[in-house]
């Protein structure tokens, strides 16, 4: 055993899997209001705010092509399709916590759960 | 095996390999950003094979190769600064000389993963994938013990051939540089005579 970990290292390892559990806590404490809209982000760009309460279904477009399909539902957002190899958004699952966020990273796209009021930019939402 | 190009390439290979071993495996959690780090195995054999010069220029020769093989401009600039950044860490732990090679590649996850997601927010200029920190952090020393014992092991069985290729090399050397030296002194003494 002394060959692969020495008390030290035991130590170190400790301490950097318990900074890792710490934020865990630290971040379920944050995230643990209930947000009341989800902000959608595309490239940087604010595509537009819409309310958790109402369901909808958001295509997000590029170069007129749908690259992801977003659905508001019972209170909670969560992507449906995307045009993208991993499908790792689709795996986030539901959020409806304030902060929490899903990323699409191969099409940046951002949609996160904030408290801000609905706006209009209805054009892109169907 | 210390600078041998043939073993560079060799040990780059390696690492692409690894790399495409891993995106066949698929993730069942959707957090952005994390896998396993199998590369890593090459590396961190590498700091203690090598030395850091080299297992520099491979970590980073690997992430410019993977990134265009398999993935776009913001995927490398996550892994490089991820790659950096737990290349760094890795180098100053090890050079502290009282660590494992478990607890090397530990850190290295750890910071890898720290160095990928801050990119990936500057990219994104959204604060909002802090939220996915703890998560990362947790799997970064997890997977940083799992890819420590995988090079534990390889490295103590490719410890003695290393060390004896090590020593055949350092003996030619030896020979070749007293060689050098016989001749110089021959050299000088023509000079001598000459004059």
């Amino acid at each position: 055993m002394s060959k692969w970990l020495k008390k030290r290292d035991i130590i170190l390892i400790a301490v950097l899997l318990l900074v890792g559990i710490i934020t865990l806590i630290i971040w379920a404490f944050i995230y643990s209001d209930k947000g009341k809209s989800v902000t959608i982000e595309q490239r940087g760009e604010i595509i537009g705010t819409y309310s958790l309460d109402k369901d909808e279904t958001i295509n997000i477009e590029y170069k007129g092509k749908t690259v992801n399909k977003i659905i508001i539902e019972d209170g909670y957002c969560y992507m449906q399709e995307a045009e993208c190899p991993d499908h790792l958004c689709i795996k986030q699952g539901k959020i409806n916590k304030k902060g929490q966020t899903i990323v699409c990273m191969p099409n940046r796209v951002v949609v996160s759960v904030t408290d801000d009021d609905e706006s209009g930019y209805d054009s892109i939402a169907s | 095996m210390k600078k041998s190009l043939p073993g560079l390439a060799i040990f780059l290979t390696f690492a692409i390999i690894c790399s495409y071993i891993e995106s066949l495996i698929p993730i069942p959690f959707g957090v952005p950003g994390m896998k396993l780090g199998l590369t890593n195995v090459v590396i961190v054999l590498m700091l203690y094979m090598f030395g850091p010069f080299e297992a520099f220029i491979v970590s980073m020769l690997r992430v410019l190769l993977i990134g265009f093989m398999f993935g776009n401009l913001y995927s490398i600039a996550y892994s490089l600064a991820g790659g950096l950044l737990s290349f760094i860490c890795m180098y100053l732990i090890k050079r502290f000389g009282k660590f494992r090679m478990i607890t090397v590649s530990v850190v290295g996850g750890f910071t890898h993963n720290l160095g990928q997601l801050l990119v990936a927010m500057f990219f994104f200029d959204t604060p909002y994938l802090i939220y996915y920190l703890p998560v990362l952090l947790i799997t970064g020393v997890v997977t940083g013990a799992i890819i420590g014992i995988i090079a534990q092991a390889v490295y103590s069985r490719v410890e003695k051939f290393a060390n004896s290729i090590d020593e055949k090399n350092q003996t030619d050397n030896i020979k070749q540089s007293e060689n050098v030296k016989q001749t110089d002194s021959k050299a000088d003494n023509t000079d001598i005579n000459q004059s």
